[in-house]
């Protein structure tokens, strides 16, 4: 405990080093203003700015990286009020009554308690990380290469299989991402895997032309070929932004309730900040006094789920610091962010690089001071930030994209790439396949590999060790558990409806 | 039976939402001219006119301001890069422009 504080101590003069303060400054007001803007979300944002960490130092650039990833979160929720249609899958509980108030000139209020509810959530899941951290790198120091492969399953088949609408299309995905992964040079044995005697391809396949790929071009594309003559609408910010004490009242036991539901959502690999929000709705709900204003714009409704999608991404921070899985897309591309520099997060990362960890962790808690000051008196802003028309929006976005893409190699491969990419995020989108399993698969596939072989080095070619090892036995249970489980249950069912006689 | 109903659910999930073609060339026809004349024209007029493509893609009806602007963003990420970053990106026709202006 002494030790932790001690540590979070020499953190924050990392973090309050003028240059790591200004480093932190711009990536949370980067990730307001992507949060606000539709079409960009935080994970494309790192991806294209991966190419400038040769230029950096890691210290900066990852505190830069972090505040884009929970500032996205502070400004998702401005752009959730305040415009007819909800961006992302984790602010539709918002959408549902946030919306409403803003019709019914509330956006003030509704605006101040998502405001307030992702700073309360987001200071309280930083503390939360700070305490927990060390308690799991204590549990993976003792973790072996069987271990870590049996937790990287679990965390894919999660993300795959569990998660999304249907457990095909994720493990479709997931599989086309650990193929991608796959391509380029063998760094155990030096062969050629699915190269096809290209050379670009010797490489593998760089994560910022998959990433930008699939979010930018693929979602552009998308954009424009059905949604680009729809009509959007931003509500109107009149009256004052100052929340009444009654809507205190009503405000922070629910950020309070939905930081419980949240963090612990982050934190094991549930991918998305998406159950959580509705989890926190659903029971605001049901408690309230005021159940009639349900539907028709209850500040409980915006409370909860702001709070809660704020606690849960900061709770996905700690897998990926201290065991090194991502469990969103976004993380993955943080865990690429870690790896451009040659950094492995994981228990030895706390140990080998306690100020860079530390720091981190410490800019989260300024971070959070800064998003609070930069979301309320300055909303004006990023009310305006929302009023940019799609076309010259979505231009520079494919503008930034292939900046990012063509930096990398100074070739015009990697754009022809980049189209590829974009075209099969495109053919995702509409037929509805799920794009973080292929983010994570590409990622965190050549670790499990890495993994999988070391284990099997040691073992001497036995591949049991992944059954008598009692922490990766049990956890490769689970994972076949939450495959099989849910197929019982459909095939049981299935088969009562139609042995039961039609009504 | 059971292959027909797995079918109809990888169909478009809205499918009364109607495939804009037009839209969906202009994005890529930027994209494929973005390619064409980076390495020649340069990135500053790669950008322009991946700019006014993608921009008429998404319905905008005034080309001349979509070109100053793509002309000026182009402009401003391409000195910053090779400025302030050390990254070199081609300067291609305006390249005796940029020259004389010592950047």
């Amino acid at each position: 405990m002494t030790e932790t504080l001690a540590a979070l101590a020499s953190g924050f003069g990392v973090a309050l080093a003028p240059i790591n303060l200004l480093w932190g400054l711009i990536g949370v007001t980067l990730g307001t203003a992507i949060g606000v803007l539709p079409g960009v979300g935080p994970a494309l944002t790192v991806a294209m700015l991966l190419p400038l960490t040769s230029k950096l130092d890691a210290t900066g650039a990852l505190i830069m990286f972090a505040g884009i990833y929970y500032g996205a979160m502070y400004g998702g929720s401005t752009t959730t009020i305040l415009l007819n249609t909800p961006g992302e899958s984790a602010s539709i509980a918002t959408a549902l009554e946030g919306n409403r108030m803003a019709k019914r000139g509330r956006a003030g209020p509704a605006l101040a308690t998502a405001a307030i509810g992702s700073f309360v959530a987001g200071t309280i899941a930083t503390v939360l990380l700070t305490l927990l951290a060390p308690v799991v790198v204590e549990v993976a120091l003792k973790f072996g290469p069987t271990e870590y492969f049996a937790l990287m399953v679990f965390a894919f088949v999660t993300v795959a299989a569990v998660l999304g609408a249907s457990m095909v299309r994720g493990l479709a995905m997931l599989f086309l991402g650990l193929l991608f992964g796959l391509v380029g040079i063998d760094d155990q044995t030096g062969q050629m895997r699915f190269a096809f005697g290209i050379p670009e391809l010797m490489d593998g396949i760089d994560v910022v032309v998959l990433a930008v790929g699939l979010f930018a071009v693929g979602e552009a594309l998308y954009v424009a070929a059905y949604q680009s003559r729809m009509r959007e609408e931003v509500e109107r910010l009149s009256g004052s932004l100052w929340m009444s004490r009654e809507d205190w009242r009503r405000s922070w036991p629910a950020w309070l309730r939905a930081t419980a539901i949240g963090f612990p959502f982050g934190t094991i690999p549930a991918g998305g900040a998406e159950i959580p929000t509705f989890l926190s709705y659903a029971m605001e709900k049901k408690l309230t006094k005021h159940p009639e204003e349900f539907g028709q714009g209850a500040i409980e409704g915006v409370a909860g789920p702001e709070a809660a999608n704020n606690a849960s991404s900061t709770g996905v921070l700690v897998p990926l610091l201290t065991l090194g899985i991502p469990t969103s897309a976004t993380a993955a591309i943080l865990l690429a962010a870690f790896q451009s520099y040659g950094l492995q997060p994981g228990p030895l990362l706390f140990q080998t690089q306690s100020s860079l960890v530390w720091g981190l962790i410490a800019s989260m808690y300024v971070g959070n001071v800064l998003l609070l000051i930069l979301n309320l008196p300055l909303i004006g802003v990023w009310v305006q930030v929302l009023k940019i028309p799609r076309a010259p929006l979505y231009a520079g976005i494919l503008l930034f994209a292939t900046l990012g893409a063509y930096s990398l190699h100074q070739s015009v491969v990697d754009l022809v790439t980049l189209y590829a990419f974009g075209l099969l995020g495109f053919m995702m989108r509409r037929w509805g396949f799920p794009v973080a399993p292929a983010v994570i698969g590409l990622i965190l596939g050549p670790l499990a590999e890495s993994q999988f072989r070391r284990a099997l080095a040691i073992s001497q070619g036995d591949p049991s060790v992944f059954f008598t090892h009692p922490i990766s036995a049990v956890l490769l249970a689970l994972t076949a558990l939450l495959v099989l489980v849910p197929w019982l249950f459909k095939v049981l069912r299935e088969r009562r409806t139609r042995s039961s006689p039609r009504a | 039976m059971a292959g027909a109903t797995r079918w109809t659910r990888i169909r478009p999930r809205a499918a009364s939402i109607a495939f804009h073609l037009p839209a969906f060339a202009w994005v890529s026809a930027g994209l494929f001219a973005q390619m064409a004349l980076i390495r020649h024209a340069g990135f500053v007029i790669a950008a322009m006119a991946l700019f006014c493509c993608v921009a008429r893609g998404f319905g905008s009806v005034r080309p001349v301001r979509d070109a100053a602007l793509g002309f000026v963003l182009g402009l401003a990420v391409y000195l910053f890069f090779v400025k302030f970053l050390n990254v070199g990106l081609p300067a291609g026709w305006l390249a005796p422009v940029l020259g004389s202006a010592g950047l």
